[in-house]
């Protein structure tokens, strides 16, 4: 249903052109929840604000790629076209529940807002829709929260008023941009059950953006690892949990707690830090802290091998004329670990 | 919020009897007195005036002579403007001031909102370009060369123009007085041309901090267009900061310009305060500084009222 190819965008700042997106490709099917995983900086929330096209139009260029959305390319749309999509096709949820609320209207008009904009008119019938939406959401007592101001509402609170607002218009697709990270652990876990209920009731495509490994275990079937501005392999979340093919997805594996992980083991951290997207690697962007990165590695970007039906990745050491035999590697790897 | 309300009326009056008093003793210690003027009066005539005015009397009873009659709502008579009480000067001038400086306020405000506006959206563009080299220009020319300048631009040039152009009597910028809503044109633009400056300003700035706010992002995400976006999201969310700004110049324009009175001859109150300073005006300088403060603590009240209204997260009644 929404599928991006080759995605390349850059921003013009002062410093220069930020190379934030060097061709992303990802596709999520009806139904499906796809998350994006990735460290800090690599461009994941680049990627669904393009989608969106939220980024102030100053500053963004779409060098090249495509978003299509029921086959349709969003990046042709026009500013008004847009309009139309968003919040109603598409919407979008954010991770700072402190500031994505206007706090200077209450929570049942922005809510009621989507409404209105989206082609419904009736104000008593958006009130009753809107009360509803919030109920649906898991807020008690929604008709005198419907006249309260967002500071009244704690985080997760407003993490469920923003789901309530993001679903009001029945999208297709809801893009969640670390929905749980700035919330407690317990109060993440309840809004993971509110977004799978959601998504099972309506039937939603949830593009899911978390760095929490767990959290994609739990929601997602499928999974994209993105590194320095592309996607480095994506496939099923088995795929990516058990057959990873991609050094950085060990790395993340390998950096992450598992409930069978003895006391005494350690976490192995990444050494390094990720690339300068200002004036990116002309190689692959994991070459410089990659453990069995090869000449090739900092010279060629390497291309995409399909391994399954969803399994892709970039990797040389896939390459057929690889010396290196990528299995063997990866036990190589499990011992350390 | 009664309590809160009763709570500031008490502290106002205890700073109007303190702004009071330290008027009254530093009015007396300047040098000189009352009828001292180019003739001298011949002695047996000033003593007779200084016991009419009560002038003999030592300075501890004329302070307790004066606050039983500003408490009895007597502000005395003018030393100046024989036999006028200081009260039928302040009706007779207040309204004047008043009036220009409602006008000029409304100007600044409605001028000071759309500049800052397009200041802040068109950001390092040509418009805000312009409209920040305006903002330079009205914050630093003075009132009196802005008067001055729009006094020959507009009614020595363009008016006389006007008239021969179209063959009418009608002058539309008159040079001074004040008469009509013609006369009010230059006179409320020279007076708001700063404050709207400010507020395009503090606009600006304002705006640009909450444009780059998540919630401009949320409602963006839910499809809104722009006009919706910047009035309901933005200003709504970039007034507090300017409704403070508006708040203290209320006191200072309504209250009248000295300058801006002299150049367009406006009967206005600000000239009379000037003037009663340097004629040593006591009663006249007493009473309009008592006038100023009660209005001002007046204002300043209604101004802080007014922030739960603009801003929902400042509730006035939750914080005694």
């Amino acid at each position: 249903m929404l599928e991006v190819k080759n995605l390349t965008v850059s921003f013009h700042t002062y410093a220069g052109e930020v190379q934030a997106l060097r061709g992303v490709d990802f596709a999520v099917e009806d139904g499906e929840v796809l998350a994006i995983v990735g460290e800090s900086g690599c461009g994941k929330s680049v990627t669904v604000q393009s989608v969106m096209q939220l980024h102030k139009p100053d500053t963004v260029d779409y060098k090249a790629g495509e978003i299509l959305y029921n086959g349709e390319n969003l990046l042709r749309y026009t500013e008004k076209q847009m309009q139309q999509i968003r919040g109603k096709e598409i919407s979008m949820i954010f991770q700072d529940v402190m500031t994505s609320l206007n706090p200077t209207m209450t929570v049942g008009k922005q809510i009621t807002e989507i409404l209105k904009i989206h082609g419904q008119k009736d104000a008593g019938k958006n009130k009753e829709q809107a009360i509803e939406l919030l109920r649906a959401v898991g807020i008690a007592n929604p008709e005198k929260r419907f006249d309260q101001y967002p500071h009244e509402f704690s985080g997760g609170m407003r993490q469920r008023v923003m789901i309530a607002i993001a679903s009001a218009c029945n999208p297709k697709i809801l893009i969640a941009d670390e929905p749980t990270t700035a919330l407690d652990v317990t109060v993440q876990a309840q809004i993971l059950d509110l977004m799978k209920e959601l998504q099972k009731e309506r039937n939603m495509s949830i593009i899911f953006i978390t760095h929490n490994l767990g959290v994609v275990a739990n929601i997602a079937q499928k999974v994209a690892v993105m590194y320095g501005g592309i996607v480095v392999e994506s496939g099923t979340v088995y795929d990516i949990f058990y057959r990873s093919k991609h050094p950085y997805t060990w790395g993340l594996m390998n950096s992450t707690f598992r409930l069978e992980q003895d006391k005494k083991e350690e976490l192995h951290p990444i050494e390094g830090t990720p690339p300068d997207l200002l004036n990116p690697p002309k190689g692959c962007p994991f070459a410089s802290r990659c453990e069995y990165a090869m000449k090739i590695c900092t010279e060629q970007l390497p291309e995409q091998t399909e391994l399954g039906t969803f399994h892709k990745c970039r990797c040389h050491l896939l390459d057929p004329d690889c010396p290196v035999d990528i299995d063997e590697v990866r036990k190589h790897e499990q011992k350390f670990s | 919020m009664k309590k809160y309300i009763l709570k500031r009326i008490l502290l106002a009056l205890v700073t109007i009897f303190l702004i009071t008093t330290l008027t009254f003793f530093l009015m007396y210690a300047l040098p000189g007195a009352p009828f001292l003027g180019d003739r001298p009066l011949p002695d047996n005539v000033l003593e007779q005036l200084n016991r009419q005015y009560g002038l003999d009397k030592p300075i501890w009873q004329r302070y307790l002579l004066y606050l039983n009659n500003v408490f009895h709502g007597n502000f005395g008579v003018s030393t100046v403007y024989i036999n006028r009480s200081v009260t039928s000067i302040i009706m007779e001038a207040f309204p004047v001031s008043a009036d220009l400086g409602i006008r000029a306020l409304l100007f600044a405000i409605a001028g000071g909102t759309i500049f800052g506006t397009i200041s802040a959206l068109q950001r390092n563009k040509l418009a805000d370009r312009i409209i920040i080299i305006m903002v330079v220009i009205g914050v630093s020319v003075p009132s009196f060369i802005m008067g001055t300048f729009l006094q020959y631009l507009l009614g020595m040039k363009f008016s006389p123009w006007f008239m021969q152009t179209f063959h009418t009597d009608y002058r539309i910028f008159p040079i001074a007085r004040w008469e009509s809503f013609r006369y009010t044109i230059i006179p409320t633009l020279v007076l708001g041309l700063r404050s709207m400056t400010s507020i395009t300003r503090m606009l600006r700035t304002s705006l640009l901090d909450v444009i780059s706010q998540d919630y401009i992002k949320t409602a963006k995400a839910k499809g809104l267009p722009g006009r919706v976006i910047v009035v309901k999201h933005m200003l709504k969310n970039a007034i507090v900061p300017v409704y403070t700004m508006v708040g203290r110049m209320v006191g200072s324009i309504l209250t009248g310009s000295f300058i801006i009175e002299n150049i367009f001859s406006i009967p206005g109150i600000g000239k009379y305060f000037i003037n009663s300073i340097t004629a040593q005006d006591y009663q006249m300088t007493m009473g309009l500084t008592l006038f100023y403060a009660i209005f001002v603590v007046l204002i300043n009240l209604l101004v802080d009222l007014g922030y739960s209204l603009i801003d929902p997260r400042i509730s006035v009644a939750k914080e005694i």
